[in-house]
């Protein structure tokens, strides 16, 4: 298990994080924040890339900068745009990594052949990664950060760049890797979120607001949100969501917390309720975020 | 966690500390020599210097315009070309690798590698101040006119070497922006070779005076501190972690 205790961040006065404390169990968790609410911070930590302020990180009790390389032994990580070695091919590149993961060259030679089938790159396993597009390189990334086998994975957008089939791919890969490990993931794509996490993990300001199942999350907005043809009604009964064209109307979808905003609709105008998802809270939660 | 922590272990913790160290026994702190040769044996040289191709084709360039400097400058400023172009392949090489290895997030990714590119650094680090300090020597000897300059030329190349090494390696251990390596070549290449300019003939007449026992000494000051600096990079351990 994964825990944080207390644990604040400051980058010289300035205070990224403060008196976190979370744990963690296998499963998916996402990390839902928008930028520098202090998720890179959070996962940074999380990685050793830095450390906290105050408070500790504990891995099964036992303070992860202490374990050293035993701690990054089982962690495998995927920072945001990667970078990687254009001219190297995918299994040189994924032997390399493998080989300072302190992955023992036979096991990294079988290791890396299953990784390139499992991200459907084994056909272009050897072709320099000049040419690669940016949906096969972060495929690349996801099948390094596998490398280890390990117990805690931590991934930074890990789908930035994947093509819809590829996203679902990559959905199945760590719906089936959460079982027995922890995932944590940080995205900007809700739909990512709602389908594969099991927790969802919300920062604002610093601080942690919300750490709870999607449903339970979305439950927050529950009976609030509400759809228009009539976007007076949405501007004067509360926030605006979004808007889409439908028949040639244009739908407004926003938050209410009337309990009959119809009553202020126009003659001839529809207002009707729909159910809350994720993105609603995103938007609703973040509202006064640039 | 309680106050009692800022003043010793709760009493919970330490017999679990006891319990694990009576399990495991006590264990034998690994030393960075043997550190360094862990990483050696279990990378492979291949792996140590991977992706970094273009550095040693430039590093190539450095050692022919160094031959060329060395060997062809006047015997007046047979000292002041010491000092200026001993540090050249090192710094050179170095600063180019450890550009490239900062410039994408790949460095962050292999800090969290079971060996991280900071302890692969240091490897590096080792390997390129051997080589730079053998055709330091080799150059100074070559363009020396006696046995006497000779014991002048090569220790006062040396404390060049190594002093650039020890600055340039400190500057490594305490910077993570890529262009710090590159700000720190152009200065000190910008001091030794502008000092030349500034100072015209009493640079080098101060040079030549220097005492043989003096540059050796700094040189092997200087070598120890940045062995020293090397085996910090290789153990990195870290212990500003503040208990809440």
């Amino acid at each position: 298990m994964l825990s944080l205790h207390n644990v604040t961040k400051n980058y010289g006065t300035f205070e990224a994080l403060r008196n976190v404390t979370l744990d963690f169990t296998p499963g998916v968790y996402a990390l839902l924040a928008p930028n520098g609410a202090g998720k890179t911070t959070l996962i940074k930590m999380l990685a050793t890339l830095i450390f906290p302020t105050r408070g500790e990180i504990l891995w099964n009790g036992d303070d992860i900068v202490a374990l050293g390389a035993a701690y990054r032994d089982i962690l495998g990580y995927l920072p945001q745009d990667f970078g990687y070695y254009k001219n190297h091919s995918p299994r040189q590149f994924l032997l390399y990594l493998a080989a300072i993961k302190a992955v023992g060259r036979e096991t990294a030679k079988r290791r890396v052949g299953e990784l390139l089938e499992t991200v459907g790159l084994a056909d272009v396993a050897d072709k320099k990664m000049r040419a690669f597009s940016g949906g096969m390189v972060q495929r690349v990334g996801i099948a390094q950060a596998l490398l280890n086998e390990p117990q805690l994975l931590i991934l930074d957008e890990p789908t930035a760049g994947l093509d819809p089939k590829e996203r679902v791919r990559f959905r199945n890969l760590i719906s089936t890797l959460s079982k027995d490990r922890i995932v944590i993931l940080s995205t900007h794509i809700v739909s990512d979120i709602e389908t594969v996490a099991n927790h969802v993990i919300m920062v604002q300001d610093r601080h942690i607001i919300a750490n709870a199942a999607p449903a339970q999350i979305v439950s927050l907005l529950e009976g609030r949100v509400w759809e228009t043809d009539d976007m007076a009604v949405a501007g004067k009964s509360g926030l605006v969501l979004t808007e889409r064209q439908e028949n040639g109307a244009t739908i407004t979808r926003f938050v209410s917390d009337s309990t009959a905003p119809q009553m202020v609709s126009a003659p001839g105008r529809r207002v009707w309720p729909v159910a809350p998802n994720l993105e609603d809270v995103f938007l609703h939660t973040y509202r006064d975020e640039a | 966690m309680s106050e009692n922590w800022q003043l010793g272990v709760e009493p919970e913790v330490k017999d679990r500390a006891i319990a694990h160290i009576l399990d495991e026994g006590l264990v034998h702190p690994v030393s960075a020599w043997e550190r360094a040769r862990t990483i050696q044996r279990e990378l492979g040289t291949k792996n140590i210097f991977f992706d970094t191709a273009w550095s040693l084709i430039f590093s190539g360039v450095m050692v022919v315009a160094m031959i060329v400097i060395t060997l062809g400058v006047p015997a007046a400023w047979r000292h002041t070309a010491t000092v200026a172009c001993a540090p050249l392949l090192f710094t050179v090489i170095l600063a180019g690798t450890e550009m490239l290895e900062r410039a994408t997030a790949m460095y962050d990714l292999k800090q969290t590698a079971h060996f991280t590119i900071r302890q692969v650094t240091a490897l590096r680090v080792m390997a390129y101040s051997l080589v730079a300090a053998v055709v330091t020597a080799l150059l100074a000897s070559l363009s020396a006119t006696g046995a006497a300059e000779v014991l002048t030329l090569v220790p006062l190349g040396l404390a060049a070497l190594f002093g650039c090494a020890l600055a340039e390696v400190s500057t490594l251990r305490f910077t993570r922006s890529p262009w710090a390596m590159a700000v720190f070549t152009v200065v000190w290449m910008a001091v030794w070779i502008g000092a030349p300019v500034r100072f015209g003939e009493a640079w080098e007449a101060c040079l030549a005076s220097l005492n043989t026992a003096l540059t050796s000494g700094i040189a092997i000051i200087c070598a120890v501190a940045l062995v020293w600096q090397c085996a910090a990079l290789l153990k990195e351990s870290r212990t500003h972690v503040i208990p809440a």
